[in-house]
């Protein structure tokens, strides 16, 4: 296929179509249609054995698809062996449990500079110190925590300053402390011109720190983010269905006993007194948490002991006067629900 | 009779015999470089073979097995018939001398040394090769990357090779020679002086061979307990 440089420039950092990747006869990755834009974040969400590892180590250059073809930046790869070589210079996987070599960690983030025949200490250091292992810099890398593992892999592919970090489940082993440095560095990164792609099975984390979502489930892309899931069940009541999750009863217009739901946080409406509308459901909560991305402000809200994210623009929070503990009250419609599962 | 040729082998070891050093310098020089040349050879044919794809792949795996059962005198058999004047390599004129006897020894090794590399990099890691491949290196730095953190395996699988060749005996009689100070190596001067019935210097000569063994098993041993990231195996 003929492109110009200009469309290559605009091109998204990975095209994946009618991508199919099997293991034996089983088909564990089936992706139609999928685009990863350039200089973001992109997160892949979904529950254990959803394909997520899968999908990031074909984006990686390291799986082949069966079938369906994977275009970076424009380009479509096919898989001749010096180019995996020339793209994997500029794409980099973490991996959910990184191997360290067994030498220091400065050697282990030294190494893919070595590869390149590039001696650049300060840029180690550089790495290490953005994941605070500095003072680690001498120890041997077989003798870290999981958590401490981690993160030196992340500095030995920051190291490099990919076009494109992977990381699969960056945050699965690393302490409560350091969760919240490597989710920055992650938003640190994605606002440059570095495209990032995480796997993570919280949804919560990947709205926080994405602007782009993909949801896989049994190997395929699932229709709707899988954020504010709420697991349940549905009661009939005078002709209208209830679903009944937590302390909530939650009207929905869609499926028939839905056994798990969803809510886009876009969809629910945040606001100091009850609202009298067509909306079908009103629950009163509190603020628990407040977060900022660069598209706005997302609420944790606390309706009687079921967190549900909510997404509000910097204007409102602030003209709303929102705090910690102010009592609120949501509100979306009956067709805002999307069901995941049903009897 | 037996006493007195023990006492005469040890007096043999201290004195430093020429013919004893001899011995142990022609063994040694000649086991060192086969070792070194079949690693170079079985190392990557070991690693190709347990990490590729490829048609007929179990095919490779049984010959690769099979020729670590090679029998010495077929080796030296092959050789000599390669060497020998009216052979294809005969105007090199190498037979009975110790290049000859490398090449024979390197011929008789490579295949145990690549099946032992075999089975190494088999158990190695997979996240090995890809964690080098995803930062960067290429296919060949990969390997020797596995191969590295791999290296107390493979320094065992030399020290066998090692082994092996040291107490070999039908190569080194074949193509060798038994050539007093050019190409008599402990193996051959026991076995000639043996059948001479001078035990005294096949003592000495004898224990010294065991000596060397136990010398580079116990280093290898020792070094494997200083790697980094030692683990119990």
């Amino acid at each position: 296929m003929l492109r110009s440089e200009d469309t290559a420039e605009n091109a998204p950092a990975y095209s994946l179509r009618g991508v199919r990747v099997r293991f034996g006869s089983r088909l564990v990755l089936d992706v139609p249609v999928l685009d990863i834009p350039r200089s973001r974040v992109t997160a892949l969400v979904g529950p254990n054995g959803a394909g997520k590892t899968t999908l990031l180590r074909v984006l990686a250059f390291l799986l082949a698809p069966a079938e369906g073809v994977v275009s970076f930046q424009g380009e479509e790869v096919r898989g001749e062996s010096r180019e995996l070589g020339r793209l994997r210079r500029r794409v980099t996987l973490v991996g959910q449990a990184p191997l360290l070599f067994r030498s220091s960690v400065r050697a282990n983030v030294a190494y893919g500079l070595r590869a390149r025949g590039r001696r650049d200490p300060e840029q180690v250091e550089r790495a290490l110190a953005a994941v605070g292992m500095s003072a680690a810099a001498d120890r041997p890398a077989w003798r870290l925590s999981g958590g401490e593992a981690q993160r030196v892999a992340i500095a030995r592919a920051l190291a490099l300053d990919p076009d494109v970090l992977l990381l699969d489940e960056p945050t699965a082993s690393i302490d409560r402390h350091h969760v919240g440095l490597v989710e920055s560095l992650i938003a640190r990164l994605g606002s440059g011109e570095t495209t990032v792609v995480f796997a993570t099975h919280s949804a919560e984390q990947a709205y926080r720190l994405a602007h782009n979502i993909v949801s896989l489930s049994e190997g395929q892309l699932a229709p709707v983010p899988l954020v504010n899931v709420l697991r349940g069940e549905t009661a009939c009541e005078g002709g209208a269905r209830y679903f009944l999750a937590g302390g909530l009863r939650i009207e929905v217009a869609n499926g028939w006993r839905p056994t798990a739901i969803a809510l886009d946080p876009e969809d629910i409406l945040v606001s100091r007194l009850p609202i009298d509308s067509s909306a079908r459901n009103c629950f009163p909560g509190s603020v628990a948490r407040v977060e900022e991305d660069d598209r706005g402000v997302i609420l944790t809200i606390d309706c009687s002991g079921t967190a549900l994210l909510a997404r509000i623009t910097r204007r409102s929070y602030r003209e709303m006067e929102l705090n910690l503990g102010t009592q609120v009250f949501v509100t979306f419609k009956s067709s805002a629900v999307h069901v995941l599962s049903e009897v | 009779m037996e006493t007195g040729s023990f006492r005469t082998a040890l007096e043999l070891l201290a004195t430093l015999d020429p013919d004893v050093t001899s011995a142990l310098a022609v063994s040694l020089e000649v086991a060192a470089i086969s070792t070194v040349l079949a690693a170079l050879l079985g190392c990557p044919l070991g690693f190709l073979v347990a990490t590729r794809d490829f048609r007929g792949r179990w095919l490779a795996e049984v010959a690769l097995r099979t020729a670590t059962a090679l029998p010495t005198v077929v080796v030296g058999l092959v050789t000599y018939a390669l060497l020998s004047r009216s052979g294809p390599l005969g105007m090199l004129g190498l037979l009975y001398t110790r290049t000859a006897m490398v090449l024979g020894e390197t011929i008789l090794v490579t295949p145990l040394i690549a099946a032992l590399t075999m089975a190494v990099v088999s158990g190695a890691d997979p996240r090995i090769e890809e964690t080098a491949l995803t930062l960067g290196a290429s296919r060949t730095r990969a390997a020797l990357t596995v191969l590295a953190e791999m290296k107390r395996g493979l320094m065992a699988a030399l020290a066998t090779g090692f082994g092996r060749l040291i107490s070999e005996l039908g190569i080194a009689l074949m193509v060798g020679g038994n050539i007093r100070g050019v190409t008599r190596t402990m193996t051959t001067a026991i076995a000639l002086e043996t059948a001479k019935g001078d035990f005294a210097l096949a003592f000495a000569l004898g224990c010294l061979l065991l000596a060397v063994a136990l010398v580079v098993n116990a280093a290898v041993a020792a070094w494997s307990l200083m790697v980094p990231g030692a683990r119990p195996c």
